[in-house]
């Protein structure tokens, strides 16, 4: 059951039938063309199991915990995004862990990855699960990366950042895809790996059938979402029966808000980065603008200059490819953590709704005239097996999330680390070449 | 800058006269350490540091030739020589060394005879020169390495050139500024300096002394020096800025950092500026200098400020200067002179283009620093609210990281002020210099050429009284003519000599750029390194604590 409030303009789904979910586009349905696969023709795969068959789902998915442990069925890769326009394209590349040489091409757009977790949304009971969170739309038009521009590499007009004819050079950040590929890899992997959500049909089509799976338009209405925010800040304060979760919540409020914090300071850095090394490249370049002169001291001070720069570009370097690791490594963990972190307080919240209502219903008990006792007092039995249920799935959904939280930042603060190492030492031996070029340069000149 | 000994300059003096200027040193009470017959002269204390004997007598210059780096070099060690008669050689390069050869088995008594004609030219003898060049080349060589001091008189063919060497540090000027201090308060309140200063040349009343200076007494300094040696072609090190911002900040007691910065930056100034000054052959013995340097108590240099009488004078002046600069033209016919103006404009080009670069990464770098401090914080409240606890610790850790990460870069920023950005503007304000004894060249060549004008109006008066026969005024006219044409000769005779002047100055202006070019690139990059060693020892320390988290 989900609380709807939550979960605007959802066409109501049941989630125990999902074999064969009504709403969603069955294998018949993919076949037909009558709806527009905007995709679909545009593939590029040329995947040995181009057909339409569902590889068994491993097994029926359940509000709650399947009777076995769980092993995800598939790896996935984003392996590539190209523009087609103004719209990206993304190749995904699965295999299935049981037998590697099924594998699965396919080509899917930002749009597909929304019906998708709309689709694991209204058809799981996700009320005790930390939904992954699916990566916001990257930008793609020419205002967005002028607005990314911007924002790494600042707007005001900079010293040095004329061309010879004082022109304003503008810097403009590229297209982000190696960063999006990764953030839907990541956000297919939690998906596909998590106990409840990776039973879903609906993964198994997204990755392997060729045509994406017909969407229906999504809206998301504007009034729900003011409706959840109010709702959250009204009940988000109650006080938790259960001191784990009180302070689970408590936590979640603090760190949520800490880490968004420490994710943009941690981005200004790497945009930081990107900045000097702007203006270490400048400095390389007006420093060929040399004399011109052939003959005395203007030769040695130009080729002082030109080793000079070119020390300049290997530290640039240097930097730039800090800025990436930064960004892949720490960026990356911070960055989904506080997203992460949104979809905990959410479940937590739907839980501490479950948790109103059922002290609601036991207010209701006591209140009850006998006629309506019986019918009170099974809502209230009911209220209250659906706040254990959740909170059960909870408590073990936190456990894993927040392993999975802990093994993340140390992988990343572990890979942020030896990233930062190699590209300091590999830039100082650059610079050693450099200095030892420059030192043994022969500055002898004849004065004219 | 004055890092580097100054290996003491040697030369030889083949000139008699030269033998004189020793004998004067050795009568003068100072010498102590007189142990060589050296070519003391330099230390011309009794003779003011005028001309031609004196010139550049110490290669203040720093290793440049031959001393440090130029290990492949020793053998020619490079000699700036500083011709006493302006022989064309001195248009000569040297061989490939930074050795002004006017060869030494030349014309040393036929250079006089060969003074340039009042056809203004030096010309680039180059070609005829370029013969006698080789056979230069050999006897420098065989010129001692650097370290030994004593020259030998021998050596050296060329009575008019007095040949610089570094010879390790016998003559060497270290000068530092340290402790600025603040005195007084409010508007009336300034910031004075030590001056301490090693010396080993005997000119100096002891080898090592402190006084204390404030800021206008620099000023007052470079006034004077710029009074006696700017109008004879000499390259006299500009003046340290004035600043009002900077000082009114000090004065209302402002303690920020940028008050402690602008310190700073006005103590490293004012040291470049003496030690510039130190490592000009001439300069350097200058008595004024001297005294800057020696004495507890100097006059105050009321002078230099800028409401004074004397600095209305000089915007007077500088205006007057600056319309003559439009309004008098030269027909250069030195070819020299012209490339070398054009050469200089285009210098100062590059390097404002140059210093504004480096103004803008100084400015990133700053940011990025300020950026890691804040980072360090967030890290620092996610250790506090985590509560795995090996992952607390290490977010704990890697706040501290960032935060010496911060200091890093900003120290980083720094080097890349103080070392590039300052000496940028060092060089800039030098050029300007330069342009000023052009100018003044210039202005010799209009006196000169005026003089020559007035002769000739005598000589046309007296034709004209021989005609009238106005008798009477003839032998009036006749002393008239004597006089004019001792004024024509005088005039030439300036203009050669501060034409002359200027080529060695310029070649030491370009031997110092390499040189200060080379050693400061050398050491930003060698901070760039370093930067780099600071990383990988900070996160190398972080490392166990992230692999420990779990």
């Amino acid at each position: 059951m989900r609380s709807a409030v939550l979960y605007p303009s959802v066409i109501a789904q049941e989630g125990e039938d999902q074999d064969v979910p009504s709403r969603l586009t069955s294998t018949k349905m993919d076949n037909a063309t009558e709806e527009t696969n905007t995709n679909g023709t545009a593939d590029v795969s040329d995947s040995p199991e181009a057909d339409q068959d569902t590889p068994e789902s491993s097994g029926l998915p359940e509000p709650t915990l399947p009777p076995k442990p769980f092993e995800p069925v598939f790896t996935v890769k984003v392996t590539d995004a190209a523009k087609d326009g103004e719209v990206v394209k993304y190749t995904l590349k699965t295999t299935k862990i049981k037998s590697d040489s099924e594998e699965y091409k396919v080509v899917r757009l930002y749009e597909d990855f929304e019906w998708l977790e709309h689709c694991l949304i209204t058809q799981n009971d996700i009320a005790g699960i930390i939904v992954p969170p699916l990566p916001p739309k990257p930008s793609t038009t020419a205002q967005s990366a002028e607005a990314r521009s911007k924002k790494q590499l600042g707007n005001k007009k900079r010293h040095g950042s004329d061309d010879d004819e004082g022109n304003d050079i503008k810097l403009v950040v590229g297209d982000e895809f190696e960063k999006d590929c990764r953030s839907l890899e990541k956000y297919l992997y939690l998906v596909v790996t998590h106990p409840i959500l990776g039973q879903d049909e609906s993964i198994t089509k997204f990755l392997t059938v060729r045509e994406a799976p017909t969407r229906a338009k999504l809206k998301k209405s504007i009034f729900s979402n003011l409706s959840k925010a109010v709702g959250e800040a009204r009940k988000g304060g109650h006080k938790d029966v259960n001191e784990f979760f009180q302070k689970e919540r408590d936590t979640v409020n603090e760190v949520s808000v800490q880490m968004k914090e420490a994710k943009e300071n941690f981005m200004k850095i790497v945009y930081g980065e990107q900045r000097v090394a702007v203006g270490l490249s400048h400095l390389s370049t007006a420093l060929h603008l040399g004399g011109q002169l052939q003959e005395g001291a203007d030769v040695v001070v130009n080729k002082l200059f030109t080793q000079f720069s070119e020390g300049l570009e290997d530290a640039k370097q240097g930097l730039e490819v800090m800025a990436v690791n930064d960004e892949n490594t720490l960026g990356f963990s911070l960055d989904l953590y506080s997203r992460y972190l949104e979809a905990e307080k959410e479940m937590l919240y739907r839980r501490t709704c479950k948790m109103m209502e059922f002290e609601a219903a036991s207010k209701a008990v006591e209140k009850a005239k006998p006629q309506k006792r019986e019918m009170v007092v099974a809502a209230r039995d009911k209220a209250e097996k659906e706040f254990e249920d959740i909170s059960k799935a909870a408590e073990k959904e936190l456990k894993n999330f927040h392993h999975q939280r802990v093994l993340t930042f140390q992988d990343s603060l572990v890979r942020h680390a030896d990233a930062k190492i190699k590209a300091a030492r590999d830039t100082y031996a650059l610079l050693t070449k450099c200095v030892t070029a420059l030192k043994t340069l022969d500055t002898s000149f004849k004065p004219l | 800058m004055a890092d580097d000994r100054e290996p003491p300059p040697l030369f030889d003096d083949e000139k008699p006269d030269k033998k004189e200027e020793e004998d004067d040193l050795f009568a003068t009470p100072n010498e102590a350490p007189k142990e060589e017959v050296k070519d003391e002269p330099a230390s011309l204390p009794t003779e003011p540091v005028q001309d031609k004997a004196s010139e550049d007598l110490f290669a203040a210059d720093d290793d440049l030739f031959g001393a440090q780096n130029m290990q492949e070099d020793s053998a020619a060690p490079p000699q700036l020589e500083v011709v006493d008669e302006p022989p064309p050689e001195m248009d000569i390069s040297g061989e490939g060394e930074e050795v002004d050869l006017d060869s030494p088995e030349t014309e040393g008594p036929s250079s006089p005879a060969k003074m340039e004609p009042d056809s203004d030219s030096s010309p680039l003898e180059a070609p005829p020169m370029a013969e006698v060049l080789p056979p230069a080349k050999p006897v420098t060589e065989e010129k001692p390495k650097p370290t030994p001091a004593p020259r030998k008189p021998s050596m050296e063919k060329s009575k008019e050139e007095i040949e610089e060497e570094e010879s390790g540090d016998q003559f060497a000027l270290d000068i530092k500024v340290h402790d600025p201090g603040k005195i007084g308060d409010g508007m009336g309140a300034y910031m004075s300096y030590k001056v301490t200063t090693q010396t080993s040349i005997p000119a100096f009343r002891r080898p090592s002394m402190t006084v204390t200076r404030r800021f206008s007494d620099f000023l007052g300094l470079h006034e004077k020096l710029s009074q006696k040696h700017v109008h004879i072609g000499r390259i006299v090190p500009p003046a340290p800025e004035k600043s009002v911002v900077g000082m009114t900040k000090i004065k209302m007691s402002k303690e920020d950092t940028s008050s402690t910065e602008f310190v700073e930056k006005r103590r490293a100034l004012l040291e470049r500026f003496l030690q510039r000054i130190s490592i000009h052959p001439v300069l350097q013995m200058d008595p004024d200098f001297r005294d800057f340097l020696e004495q507890d108590e100097l006059p105050r240099a009321t002078s230099t400020s800028a409401v004074s009488g004397a600095g209305v004078l000089r915007l007077i002046k500088g205006v007057g200067d600056t319309l003559s600069k439009v309004t008098i033209k030269m027909d250069e016919s030195d070819q020299w002179f012209e490339e070398k103006q054009n050469q200089v404009e285009a210098l100062d080009q590059q390097l404002k283009k140059l210093h504004a670069s480096v103004e803008a990464l100084v400015t990133y770098r700053k940011e990025l620093g300020i950026s890691t401090a804040a980072f360090a914080k967030s890290t620092a409240m996610l250790s506090n609210s985590e509560e795995h606890t090996a992952l607390s610790r290490a977010l704990s850790q890697l706040a501290e990281v960032e935060e010496k990460i911060e200091q890093v870069h900003l120290e980083q920023a720094d080097n890349d002020f103080f070392l590039l950005s300052e000496l940028l503007k060092d060089y800039i304000g030098i050029i300007q210099a330069i342009r000023i004894v052009f100018h003044e060249r210039v202005k010799s060549f209009h006196n000169w050429q005026n003089a020559q004008q007035t002769l000739a109006k005598k000589r046309e008066a007296e034709a004209k009284f021989k005609q009238t026969g106005k008798t009477d005024k003839i032998a009036h006219a006749q002393e008239e003519i004597r006089e004019w044409e001792g004024k024509v000769e005088k005039g030439r005779e300036d203009f050669e000599e501060i034409s002359k002047t200027i080529r060695t100055e310029i070649r030491r202006f370009e031997t110092n750029r390499v040189k200060d070019f080379r050693n400061i690139i050398i050491k930003y990059m060698e901070t760039l390194m370093n930067s780099q060693q600071q990383l990988i020892k900070y996160w190398e320390g972080f490392l166990p604590e992230a692999k420990a988290i779990a």
